[in-house]
């Protein structure tokens, strides 16, 4: 296999700081001169002087702290021969991954690590290809925000692990797992299925997946033209569905606020349900599907058909079955103490 | 981190105050002054002059006493904690169909491919600990690892009242007490909801004893109960696990994953309140173990990887 490794130190980027500063300064002094600074005080008052002390001192505290964020950090481009048939698994710490398809057969690899990694692991087991920021010291702190860009043939199979790095994949048509703490995470392109758990990062996905799976805990999810199986969960993170003709859904949230705007399409079976929080389906005039709507103690607010009935004397549970459109696909709605609304959609 | 600043952020996220209530106006300096040394004292880690020159204050301070002896009781509650027992790798797949066999009549039953694949990680009960079939051992009740530091210990105590209390909102006030043949759960059942034993296959009575979601029922289904004994005891021994890699978890993140352990279980409370009302509903049921689920998978999650 064709490695060529391509990973060098940056030249020090400090001189070239320093350069550019002191072109600020020089261009600040002539300013001043030309200004007229020098005669702009009283006789004898040299005002000009300390103004172009004081942006010397700012230009060099502002040079300092530039070259102190960006000395040390390494650059890296390097590629690997590759095929479709190959899987990646890709570690990031902190920082950006960005993950594209291409038509090649290598993956490349390029962009910056942080002062505090270690290395770039970028190696092949059997049909497995390992990218992995290795970091000094697993502790936190340090520079160990690493950007990369990697570039990889659009079919493979791609495993995806960060704790803050976000994460972008677009142009891939494999099957993508993405496991991040805080990282946002974003998809395009049309994987043919997709698997994302997060704790707090934002998830978006825009691509027509065959499958997909998205696990959150507080981040929000946006979900636009996914197809085929869907299933969503989080906490207290908010999920909104748009468009897209899924064969399923099923949709859960705890105190989060759930969103679908769409039509069922025919023959699917769509789930969605809530603790506390609110659920709302804003359905186009085309509609064909059966609903079955039911909620513990909230409200249900049905635009579209006929009001909710309470099914017990005793609790204020309610609930509402109707069919829209001669029916096709069937639509539940659950909630404990969330407001149901069903409207038509603007 | 310091033992201090473990010791502030533990007792603000347990409420447990230890040292900083409401003594008296004239006790009020020197007890935020002896304050921070208490659990050293309590621990017996605390340096000689100091210990002396705190135990002297005890003796005036009747707060400062209290905060010990709540210190001391807490602890004792925490060594007290029950066993940690380990559920079978695929015990929702037991769970599922049997809870189906009650609720079949007015709710989809919960897909398996929903249900984590494992609820505890490996790190925490090896395999040969959970066999596949026959009975479980009976396990008896090992020391909570040292390595916890106490304060964590407190939050999961704390955590597991709570859990306890959702408990005993949904379980007969008299305890669930077995009558065989009548459509409860066996003897070695109910002593499984005591606590005293623990077994594997046998912990679920006959399918057809499982139906007691009729409609004269008056009480959750037994095969809830019993899945929901077990699902907390899983829930404890992921929380143990959590609570050991608290070092390695941000404070952000422990945070935020604290509130949100916190809304499910709030969550799950709403539920348990609701089922009293309406102990018969087998959607409430299966929304609580729902709740369970997902907070095992929650803690499985992070048990078995960085954040």
């Amino acid at each position: 296999m064709n490695q060529m490794p391509a990973r060098h130190q940056t030249p020090s980027p400090v001189p070239l700081l320093i350069a550019s500063q002191c072109a600020l300064v020089a261009d600040q002094s002539r300013r001043v001169l030309a200004d007229g600074c020098w005669d702009a005080g009283s006789p004898g008052d040299d005002g000009g002087l300390p103004r172009l002390r004081r942006h010397l001192w700012v230009c060099l505290l502002v040079g300092f702290f530039l070259a102190g964020g960006l000395w040390g950090q390494t650059e890296i481009d390097r590629q690997m021969e590759a095929s479709n048939q190959d899987r990646a698994q890709i570690e990031n710490f902190a920082g950006s991954l960005v993950i594209r398809g291409w038509p090649g057969n290598t993956v490349r690899v390029t962009g910056t690590l942080g002062r505090d990694v270690e290395a770039l692991r970028f190696e092949r087991r059997g049909d497995r290809l390992e990218i992995v920021v290795e970091l000094k010291n697993r502790k936190r702190g340090g520079a160990v925000s690493s950007h990369l860009e990697i570039q990889v043939p659009l079919g493979m199979d791609l495993q995806v692990e960060t704790v803050s790095a976000e994460v972008t994949l677009d142009g891939l048509n494999g099957s993508l797992r993405v496991e991040t703490v805080s990282g946002d995470v974003s998809v395009e392109g049309a994987p043919y299925e997709v698997e994302i758990e997060t704790v707090s990062g934002n998830v978006q996905v825009l691509a027509p997946t065959q499958r997909l799976q998205v696990e959150a805990v507080s981040g929000d999810v946006r979900l636009v033209g996914v197809m085929g199986h869907v299933k969503v969960a989080t906490v207290s993170g908010d999920i909104d569905i748009r468009s897209g003709q899924m064969r399923g859904l099923q949709a859960d949230v705890v105190s989060g606020d759930l969103n679908f705007s769409g039509a069922p399409s025919a023959g699917s079976h769509l789930e969605m349900s809530s603790h506390s929080g609110d659920l709302l389906l804003s359905l186009p005039p085309s509609t064909a599907a059966t609903f079955e709507v039911q909620t513990f103690s909230g409200d249900i607010d049905n635009q579209l058909g006929p009001a909710a009935r309470r099914t017990s004397r005793y609790t204020s549970a309610k609930e509402l079955v109707f069919t829209l459109g001669g029916g096709g696909a069937q639509v539940d709605i659950e909630s404990f103490s969330g407001h149901i609304s069903l409207r038509p959609r603007e | 981190m310091s033992r201090d600043d473990r010791r502030n952020e533990g007792t603000e996220m347990l409420t447990v105050d230890a040292y900083g209530g409401n003594h008296g106006e004239s006790a009020q300096a020197g007890c935020s002054t002896y304050g921070p040394w208490l659990d050293d004292h309590v621990d017996g880690l605390l340096e000689a002059g100091r210990d002396a020159e705190l135990t002297a204050h005890l003796t005036t301070c009747e707060p400062c006493r209290g905060d010990v002896a709540a210190l001391r009781q807490l602890l004792r509650r925490v060594a007290e904690l029950p066993t940690i027992v380990e559920p079978r790798r695929d015990l929702w797949q037991e769970i599922a169909p049997r809870l189906a066999a009650g609720t079949a009549d007015s709710h989809p039953v919960v897909s398996e491919s929903v249900v984590p694949e494992s609820v505890v990680p490996e790190t925490v009960v090896p395999e040969s600990v959970v066999p596949e079939s026959g009975p479980a051992p009976a396990v008896a009740a090992p020391p909570v690892p040292s390595m916890i530091p106490w304060w964590a210990q407190a939050m999961a105590a704390c955590l597991l009242i709570a859990l306890g209390y959702s408990a005993a909102l949904v379980l007969p006030p008299s305890g669930f007490v077995a009558r065989p043949g009548d459509g409860s759960a066996s003897p070695a059942v109910a002593e499984t909801s005591a606590g005293e034993r623990f077994s594997g296959p046998d912990l679920f009575v006959e399918p057809r004893a499982l139906t007691a979601t009729s409609p004269t029922a008056t009480s959750p289904s037994a095969g809830f109960m019993l899945a929901e004994v077990e699902l907390l005891r899983a829930k404890q021994a992921l929380l143990m696990a959590f609570l050991q890699r608290r070092e390695d978890v941000s404070p952000e993140t422990f945070e935020l994953l604290y509130r949100n352990l916190e809304v499910i279980d709030q969550a799950t409370r709403d539920l348990m309140l609701a089922l009293r009302r309406d102990p018969a509903n087998p959607r409430l049921e299966v929304r609580v173990l729902d709740n369970y689920r997902r907070e095992l998978s929650l803690l499985r999650r992070l048990t078995s990887r960085d954040v």
